[in-house]
């Protein structure tokens, strides 16, 4: 299991050749990633720029694999959040878990990445041709997107 | 800002009081920039605790639109008026995560 902020996200085929080594019971390798999109709410988007808190991030993302491990059996798991600003088209956040079986992979990824997204101490500004504004996540909308909070 | 801080009974540097801490407040992100403050150290009384806290710097918003974390655990409680603050604590006030 690994889980961290970095400045880049790491190679994909390195990182499945990482989880494949975890286990040879391994059967299915579900990966999600997150990448900065360049229309948003109608808004030309010029970048995000990313924030954490560089202790309590990695420690939550740490602590929600081990708990998608406890619940969905999942066998292994990595967590990489970018930090800093990031491109249209840029990879910003990778989640990965490893299986015996791909029922219980689908699960935890999506569990996963919504957790990622409502419980790290990590926040995003969007960057647009019109303004920067904090995006947050509404409580009711968790699991389901986001909404923009101007500034 | 700084009109609101009396409240929680901070201290000129010329007064004493047996009852205070000394606590380190940080904050993150659209906080830094709604307080413009990265962070503040403030002397307070030993009975402030951080639902107060919260009220100084930001009057009567619902503390759960905050994460919390004192020194750099994250405070779980629901109600974070029954966390009273220790001498040399590290208050860290955050947003709500929307990181992805």
């Amino acid at each position: 299991m690994r889980a961290r902020l970095v400045d880049r996200i790491s190679d994909l085929d390195e990182l499945v050749e990482e989880l494949k080594k975890s286990s040879e019971e391994i059967g299915a390798i579900c990966i999600f990633i997150g990448v900065v999109r360049g229309i948003s709410s109608g808004k030309r988007v010029l970048r995000l720029e990313y924030e954490a808190h560089e202790k309590l991030a990695p420690e939550v993302l740490a602590k929600l694999l081990e708990e998608a491990k406890a619940r969905h059996g999942i066998i292994d798991g990595a967590i990489e959040h970018k930090v800093g600003s990031a491109g249209v088209g840029e990879l910003v956040m990778c989640v990965a878990v490893a299986s015996r079986r791909r029922q219980e992979a689908f699960r935890a990824l999506e569990e996963l990445v919504n957790a990622v997204k409502h419980k790290a101490p990590i926040w995003k500004k969007e960057v647009t041709e019109e303004g920067a504004y904090w995006v947050e996540a509404k409580p009711e909308e968790a699991g389901q997107g986001q909404s923009n909070h101007r500034r | 800002m700084l009109g609101v801080l009396p409240c929680l009974y901070i201290f000129a540097a010329d007064q004493t009081w047996e009852v205070s801490v000394k606590v380190k407040v940080r904050f993150f992100a659209r906080l830094r920039e709604e307080t413009g403050l990265n962070e503040v150290e403030l002397e307070l009384d030993e009975a402030t605790t951080l639902t107060d806290l919260i009220k100084a710097f930001f009057g009567d918003r619902d503390t759960r639109e905050f994460l919390i974390a004192v020194n750099e655990e994250l405070v779980e409680a629901d109600d974070p008026g029954g966390v009273r603050l220790k001498d040399g604590d590290v208050v860290d006030i955050m947003p709500p995560a929307s990181g992805g």
